[in-house]
C-alpha cells in the first residue's frame, strides 16, 4: 500500500541534498567564529561538490577506464578566483539530480553487466537471481569506501545490502540488485559532496582538526584532484596518517607518483579559469585560423608548458610569466607564425620549442590560453586582459564596470581617429568614471596588444605600429618581456600563488588567522624554497595548518552515523 | 616532458627567411630593422593549383559541350537502346546510367571499359575552345595562329593547348580569377592527404621602404611531407611549417627575375608527384614560372609548359562515369582532343607525346625547413632548425 504522504525516492535524495546545503552553511557559520591567536591558524570545514574532473577521475580510478560516462553535468561556480572554493557553496539542483542519476545508473550498469562483473565484482553470488548477502556486502563495502573516501557505516552497509536484495528479488537477477544499489551510492550526498568531519585535536587542546579520512581526502585532492587511493585509505583507518612521520610518507608517497601531475593541472587550470574554454568563441571570419583543435591546443601548451616547468625542471614559479620555453603543435606555430619541424607521420604532434632570446614573449601571458580566453570573439582587449591579470596572477580584485558605461568608442575598431586599442582607451578614459578601473587594468593589458584575439603575433592594429609599453604598480617596461619581468618581480604574484595553491586545498579563502599564517610562515618557506611549485605545495601537505578546523557550530553533525541517522529522521519527517 | 634546447630561429648564410620574419619581425623586436639590407627567404605552401582559364563569350562559337544527359542519352542510342530503355536508365539519374557508361566501348563487337580502351570509341570530336586569350607563356618562340594572349600580361605568342582541348566543357571555363569548377575539386579532394607543394624564393631583396627590389632571386618547388591543414573557413591554414621532402622527384630549383614584385623564371624542366585523382606524376618541360609576391604574405601566378598528355586524360578518365556524369565531361572525346592538339615532343610516329598548357598557382605563406642530413633526429621530436631557412 502506497503512502502518499511518504516521499519518493528521489524526492528523499533531494531532501538529503538540502540537508548538505545545510550542513555547508553550518561550516560557514563556524568560520564566523573569533579569529583565533597567531599561530593557531586554522579554518572551516568545507563541503565541496566533486567537479566534473574530479568525478571522471573517480570513475575511472574505481572502475577501470573502460566505463564510460554519459550526460552533462551541473556548472561549478567560481568564487574567491577558484571553482575550488566555489564548489563549497553549490549545492545540486533538481535537473542536475536527474543527470547525476542518469551518469549512476549507466555506470551502475556497465559495472555489473557481463563483461565486467568478474573483473570488478569480487565474489560470485551463489545464485545468480537470488540475493547474496555475503557478496552484496563484499562488493558494496568495498566500492563504498572508495566512493564515500571511508568505510561505510553499519547502518549504510545494511540499508544498501537490503536495498540490493530487495531489487534483486524484484527482477531475479542478483547483479541488477546490487548495481541499483550501486547506483544508490553513486547518486549519495556523500559521494557527490566532498564532507570533511572534525574531531578534538589531541595534540592542541582545545582545538579541531580533520578526523583521518577527511584528511587524507583533503591531501589526496590537493595533490592528485583525486579520492584516496587504497593505501592512504589505509593510513587513515590505521591512524598512520595523524602521525608526523605518517603523513610525511603519504605525502612523499603521492608526489612521487606521476598522478602529480593531474593535482598540478587541476590547480593550474582552475586557477588559470580555463573553465572559460568551454564557452570561448572566436569570430572565424576575421580569425579563420581559430578551430576547435587550436582551442584544445592552446589549453594543452599552457599545461604542458606550467607541468614542464614547475615538475620537469622544479624552477622558479615566478619564470612562468618570463620564460620563452614552451610547446608547439602545427597549428599553434601558424597562430603564433614561428617555424618548427615537426616529426612526420604524427597526428598533431606536440614538440618542445624555445623562443629566440629578445623575443616578444612573457611565457604563459602571451600564450594564445592567456590572450585569447581574454578577448574579445572579434577583437582582443587591453582592459580584459589587464583585468585577468589582476585577478588571476595577482590576486587582485577589479570592480566591475558600472552600468551605464558607452563601450561605442572602445569597440569601434574601424575609427580612423582611434587606430590602435591604445588610442581608443585612451580616449575612453577620459570619462571620470571609467578612468579610476582602466588605469589599473589598461597600462598592463596594453602590454599585450602585440597578441590579436587568438594569440596571433602582430606589430601593427590598422596599419598604425603598436606601442607594448606599459606599467604595473608602478614599474615602467617598454617591452612584452618587460612586461613579464615585472610580473615576475611582482610580490603579489608569489603572494598569490601561496594564498590560491593553500585555498584549493581547503576549498575556501584563508580567514585571518590562516592569512596571517600563510603570510608569515608559507610565503616565507616558499620564497626560501627559490619560489618553487612543488615545494610549497609540500609545505601546505606536510603542515598542520591545512588541517585544522575551527570548532565546529554546537549541534553541527560531525560523524557519519549521526549524518546517517539524522538524513534518515530528516528524511522520515 | 624533457625539454630540449632549441637553437631558436637561426639564419643560414646570411639569407633571412621571410616565413621567419613574418613571425620574428615582432618577435625578435628590433632585430631584424637593422638586417634589412640582407636577402630574404619567403616560405609558401601551394593553397591551388588548376588548369588556367580565362574563359570568354565567344571562345565556343558552337557552343559549349553538351551537359552530361544530354551526352548520356547519345552514347546510349549510338549502343542501339531504345528511347524507353533510355528513359529507363534516366531514371534517378545518374545513378542509373553509371554502368552503362562505363562499358560502352566495343571491341569485336564486345562490352568494354571505354575510360581504360578509349578508343574503343569513335572520335565524338568534342568541341573546342577557339578564342585567343590564356594564361601562359609562349614556350615555343613563335606567335602561331593556335596561339594566345595572356589576359594578365598582354604577351603573345601563349601556347596553352590543353586549354583549346577541354575550353568548351562547362566545369572547365572560369573567368575574373574564379576557379574552373573540375580543376578546382580535383585538387581540393585530393589536398588534405597528399603531401603539400612549398614554394621558396630567396634572394629577395627590399628597398628602404620595404619594396621587393627588382632583380635576380631563386625559386624552389617542392614537396613537403604533410599535408596543407584546412582552416575554420575550409581553406589551407597559412604559417604552417613544413619540411621539405628529400625525394628528387620533387625537388626543383631554378633562376629566376623578380620584376615589380613578380618572379618569372628561367626555362627548366618540372617535376612533382600529386596524386592519382589528377595527375599522379607532372613533368613539364621547358617550364617557366610566373609568380606574383603579394604585401599580404599570399602568391599568386602561373606555371606554363609542355606536358605528356596521356597522364592528362588518365587524371580525366580515373573518375570513370561518376565524373562524367557528374561533372559533365567526356573523357574519350577529351583523349582524343588532347592527342590532336598535343603540339610538342613527336615519337618516332610524328605523334606528339607533350601538350602545351598552363595551370594557375595560389599559396598562403608558409614556414620550410630542409630535411637534417640525420633524418633518425627528426623521428624523435626534438627540433632541429639549423636548416632553417
Amino acid at each position: 500500500m502506497t503512502n502518499t504522504s511518504k516521499p519518493s525516492g528521489k524526492g528523499k535524495y533531494l531532501r538529503r541534498l538540502a540537508l548538505c546545503g545545510a550542513i555547508a552553511a553550518l561550516g560557514f557559520a563556524g568560520a564566523a567564529a573569533p579569529a583565533l591567536a597567531d599561530g593557531d591558524a586554522a579554518g572551516q570545514v568545507a563541503m565541496r561538490r566533486l567537479t566534473q574532473d574530479q568525478y571522471k577521475q573517480i570513475v575511472m580510478d574505481v572502475f577501470g577506464p573502460t566505463v564510460t560516462l554519459g550526460g552533462r553535468f551541473e556548472p561549478d561556480m567560481r568564487d574567491a578566483g577558484l571553482l575550488a572554493v566555489g564548489a563549497a557553496q553549490v549545492s545540486v539542483t533538481a535537473s542536475g539530480f536527474e543527470q547525476y542519476d542518469l551518469m549512476a545508473r549507466s555506470i551502475a550498469s556497465q559495472v555489473v553487466d557481463p563483461e565486467h562483473r568478474s573483473l570488478l565484482i569480487p565474489c560470485k553470488p551463489a545464485s545468480d537471481k537470488a540475493p547474496d548477502d555475503a557478496c552484496a556486502k563484499a562488493f558494496l563495502g568495498k566500492v563504498g569506501r572508495l566512493l564515500f573516501r571511508r568505510p561505510l557505516t553499519q547502518h549504510e552497509l545494511d540499508a544498501q545490502v537490503a536495498a540490493a536484495n530487495a531489487a534483486t528479488v524484484k527482477t531475479s537477477d542478483f547483479y541488477n540488485g546490487i548495481g541499483l544499489a550501486l547506483a544508490g551510492l553513486m547518486e549519495a550526498p556523500e559521494f557527490l559532496f566532498r564532507q570533511e568531519r572534525v574531531e578534538p585535536d589531541p595534540d592542541h587542546a582545545g582545538q579541531y582538526r580533520l578526523d583521518a579520512y577527511s584528511k587524507a581526502t583533503r591531501l589526496s585532492f590537493l595533490l592528485w584532484n583525486a579520492a584516496p587511493d587504497p593505501e592512504l585509505l589505509a593510513s587513515a583507518e590505521s591512524g598512520e596518517i595523524n602521525t608526523a612521520s605518517g603523513l610525511k610518507k603519504q605525502v612523499d608517497r603521492l608526489m612521487a607518483s606521476p598522478r602529480l601531475e593531474n593535482g598540478v593541472r587541476a590547480f593550474f587550470a582552475d586557477m588559470l579559469a580555463f573553465d572559460g574554454f568551454s564557452t570561448l568563441a572566436k569570430d572565424t571570419t576575421l580569425y579563420p585560423k581559430f578551430t576547435s583543435q587550436v582551442l584544445r591546443d592552446a589549453q594543452e601548451q599552457t599545461m604542458r608548458t606550467i607541468v614542464d616547468h614547475v615538475m620537469v625542471e622544479n624552477a622558479d614559479y615566478r619564470d612562468l610569466f618570463t620564460t620563452r620555453k614552451t610547446y608547439m603543435t602545427p597549428l599553434l606555430a601558424s597562430i603564433y607564425k614561428v617555424q618548427v619541424q615537426f616529426p612526420d607521420g604524427v597526428l598533431n604532434p606536440w614538440v618542445p620549442y624555445e623562443y629566440p632570446e629578445g623575443a616578444q614573449v612573457a611565457g604563459i601571458l602571451t600564450q594564445a590560453s592567456f590572450v585569447g580566453l581574454h578577448s574579445h570573439p572579434g577583437r582582443s582587449s587591453a582592459t580584459i586582459r589587464g583585468k585577468a591579470l589582476r585577478n588571476i596572477v595577482l590576486c587582485q580584485k577589479v570592480p566591475d564596470p558600472p552600468g551605464n558605461v558607452n563601450f561605442n568608442l572602445v569597440q569601434d575598431t574601424n575609427n580612423p581617429n582611434f587606430k590602435t586599442a591604445r588610442q581608443r582607451l585612451e580616449a575612453h578614459r577620459t570619462a571620470a568614471t571609467c578612468a579610476g578601473c582602466h588605469k589599473i587594468m589598461d597600462p598592463v593589458g596594453l602590454a599585450m596588444e602585440n597578441f590579436d584575439t587568438i594569440g596571433g603575433f602582430r606589430t601593427t592594429e590598422n596599419g598604425a605600429p603598436i606601442d607594448a609599453s606599459g606599467e604595473l604598480d608602478a614599474v615602467k617596461f617598454t617591452d612584452v618581456p618587460g612586461m613579464g619581468k615585472a610580473v615576475h618581480d611582482n610580490a603579489s604574484t608569489s603572494a598569490c600563488i601561496v594564498n590560491r595553491v593553500y585555498s584549493f586545498g581547503t576549498g575556501h579563502a584563508p580567514n585571518k588567522s590562516e592569512s596571517q599564517w600563510i603570510s608569515s610562515t608559507l610565503a616565507t618557506d616558499f620564497k626560501e624554497s627559490g619560489y618553487k611549485y612543488l615545494a610549497l605545495v609540500k609545505d601546505i601537505a606536510t603542515s598542520d595548518v591545512f588541517y585544522r578546523a575551527a570548532p565546529p557550530q554546537t549541534g553541527a553533525l560531525d560523524t557519519p552515523s549521526k549524518l546517517a541517522s539524522t538524513g534518515s529522521q530528516e528524511v522520515q519527517k | 616532458m624533457g625539454h630540449a634546447k632549441l637553437p631558436g630561429a637561426t639564419r643560414r648564410s646570411g639569407a633571412v627567411s621571410r616565413g621567419l620574419a613574418l613571425g620574428a619581425v615582432g618577435f625578435l623586436a628590433a632585430g631584424f630593422a637593422a638586417h634589412g639590407a640582407q636577402a630574404e627567404t619567403r616560405g609558401y605552401a601551394v593553397s591551388w593549383f588548376y588548369m588556367a582559364a580565362e574563359s570568354q563569350n565567344d571562345d565556343c562559337p558552337q557552343g559549349t559541350n553538351p551537359l552530361s544527359e544530354e551526352m548520356a542519352t547519345k552514347y546510349m542510342k549510338a549502343m542501339g537502346k531504345s528511347d524507353a530503355e533510355i528513359e529507363a536508365l534516366k531514371k534517378d539519374y545518374p545513378a542509373n546510367m553509371y554502368g552503362p557508361m562505363y562499358m560502352r566501348g566495343r571491341r569485336d563487337g564486345k562490352p568494354v571499359n571505354v575510360y581504360a580502351d578509349p578508343t574503343s570509341q569513335p572520335d565524338p570530336n568534342i568541341k573546342t575552345a577557339q578564342g585567343h586569350v590564356a594564361y601562359g607563356f609562349d614556350l615555343d618562340g613563335k606567335d602561331g595562329p593556335n596561339d594566345f594572349v595572356d589576359p594578365q600580361t598582354g604577351a603573345k605568342g601563349v601556347d596553352d593547348m590543353l586549354y583549346r582541348a577541354v575550353g568548351c566543357f562547362i566545369t572547365q571555363r572560369a573567368s575574373g580569377g574564379q576557379r574552373p569548377t573540375y580543376p578546382a575539386i580535383q585538387w581540393d579532394m585530393t589536398r588534405d592527404q597528399m603531401p603539400a607543394w612549398i614554394i621558396e624564393v630567396s634572394g629577395i631583396e627590399r628597398d628602404a621602404a620595404g619594396k621587393i627590389k627588382d632583380g635576380d632571386v631563386k625559386l624552389g618547388i617542392y614537396r613537403a611531407t604533410g599535408p596543407v591543414t584546412r582552416n575554420a573557413a575550409g581553406d589551407p591554414q597559412a604559417d604552417m611549417s613544413f619540411t621539405v621532402d628529400s625525394n628528387p622527384r620533387t625537388q626543383n630549383v631554378v633562376h629566376a627575375v623578380m620584376k615589380n614584385g613578380t618572379l618569372t623564371t628561367d626555362p627548366f624542366e618540372f617535376h612533382m608527384i600529386q596524386d592519382p585523382f589528377a595527375v599522379t606524376e607532372y613533368h613539364f618541360k621547358k617550364t617557366q614560372i610566373r609568380l606574383a609576391l603579394n604585401d599580404d604574405g599570399t602568391a599568386k601566378g602561373v606555371l606554363g609548359g609542355y606536358q605528356p598528355w596521356l597522364p592528362i586524360y588518365e587524371g580525366f578518365a580515373l573518375g570513370g562515369s561518376v565524373n562524367e556524369l557528374n561533372l559533365s565531361i567526356d573523357a574519350p572525346g577529351i583523349y582524343y582532343a588532347l592527342k590532336k592538339l598535343a603540339d610538342f615532343g613527336p615519337d618516332a610516329s610524328g605523334q606528339n607525346q607533350y601538350i602545351s598548357s598552363s595551370y594557375i598557382i595560389e599559396a598562403v605563406p608558409g614556414f620550410i625547413s630542409h630535411p637534417n642530413a640525420d633524418k633518425t633526429s627528426m623521428v624523435s621530436g626534438p627540433v632541429k632548425l639549423a636548416a632553417t631557412h
